[in-house]
């Protein structure tokens, strides 16, 4: 009887460890095979400039690209969510801890696939300024991670910097800038520069997809956009204008 | 905004798209080049490798063993794939279509070497 129950106890310790090694083991696979999704091989090389077009960008003004957080560059669920929008057991990038109304709550951020690449290479163009509609302690604990103490998310504007319409939030771009020639803002819900369309980039809303190249399809088109004296020359042709809100 | 300036805008804009595509060009030669030694220099070993009467008598290793020519250039061609070499002799054309895909947003395309092309305005039903 006894020796039963000991074999029956080991059975379970063996069983409980195996299982334990075996999610570690999917994991680590879970996070790689994510990697591997990514890679893209011919990603955005700086390229030195010609005379021509080195004379021109000493001509015009530096300009501001404004970057939406949420469903732009990460997208982010929080412990309470029923249904989350990504795949269950993917791992997340990071995790914040962060009280809201005197409850914790954590939010488990999915980085949008390119992203530090992408961040570490518009920097260099542009003056990146943030602009969320999410409440700041929320929003500056993203911007924190995204930065990595680099320095390059400096500039900050959230919910309280945004005026409320009919139920949506508007980025009022200018807050960010009073010349509206140089300034570009990245988002993926057109009602947040509903004001300022000749201004805009759309973005697809990015959730959980690993094979996504939104950013890396943007860097050709943000190179070539600091050259023009008013970004609402290229801009302004979009056609975005003509559809509903 | 008068017209002029917008199109000397667009023109500045157009000139860093064809520039940049342009600088490709010569590594993406390069790697074309690599590509095509490599692929004859595997089609010559393999052909010497087929038509040796040896290759049927003895083991499949033994008779790589006895091409070392066709067993080296095919494992470079091999790890040249996995560089990733079949996206490097595109990568003009990669840049050029994920430029297409943001261009469309804003009524415009551009060619493989980067040269924009304005489309008409459509007509607001």
């Amino acid at each position: 009887m006894l020796k039963t129950r000991q074999c029956l106890l080991g059975v379970r310790t063996f069983h409980g460890v195996t299982s334990r090694i075996w999610s570690f083991f999917l994991y680590i696979l879970r996070k790689h095979i994510r990697t591997i999704i990514q890679y893209q091989t011919v990603r955005y090389d700086i390229l030195s400039l010609s005379p021509i077009s080195r004379n021109r960008l000493n001509n015009v003004k530096r300009k501001i690209l404004v970057l939406d957080l949420d469903e732009t560059l990460i997208h982010s669920h929080h412990d309470g969510v029923l249904r989350p929008t990504v795949r269950p057991g993917t791992p997340p990038d990071f995790i914040l801890k962060v009280v809201i109304d005197k409850h914790p709550v954590r939010f488990f951020v999915h980085k949008r696939p390119h992203v530090d690449f992408f961040l570490e290479v518009v920097s260099q163009w542009y003056e990146l300024v943030v602009f969320t509609a999410s409440m700041e302690i929320y929003g500056s604990a993203v911007a924190d991670k995204l930065d990595n103490n680099k320095a390059i998310l400096k500039r900050r504007y959230y919910r309280q910097h945004c005026t409320l319409d009919s139920g949506s939030y508007i980025k009022d771009l200018s807050v960010v800038h009073d010349d509206l020639s140089s300034v570009v803002i990245l988002d993926n819900s057109p009602g947040a520069y509903r004001s300022h369309p000749d201004n805009a980039i759309p973005i697809k809303s990015w959730f959980s997809d690993p094979s996504d190249t939104a950013l890396l399809n943007l860097l050709p088109m943000l190179d070539a956009l600091r050259f023009p004296a008013d970004v609402r020359s290229v801009l302004s042709r979009n056609l975005h204008q003509h559809r509903l809100w | 905004m008068n017209s002029l300036e917008q199109a000397e805008d667009l023109k500045a804009f157009e000139r860093r798209l064809t520039e940049y595509v342009s600088c490709l060009q010569p590594a993406t030669g390069r790697w074309r080049m690599i590509l095509i030694v490599v692929s004859v220099c595997t089609a010559t070993g393999a052909w010497n490798w087929l038509i040796d009467p040896d290759t049927q008598k003895v083991s499949f290793f033994s008779s790589l063993w006895n091409h070392p020519f066709f067993t080296i250039s095919c494992v470079t061609l091999i790890g040249l794939f996995f560089a990733g070499i079949h996206k490097r002799v595109v990568a003009p054309s990669i840049i050029a279509a994920r430029c297409r895909t943001v261009l469309a947003e804003y009524n415009m395309s551009c060619d493989d070497t980067g040269k924009l092309i304005l489309k008409p305005r459509p007509h607001i039903q």
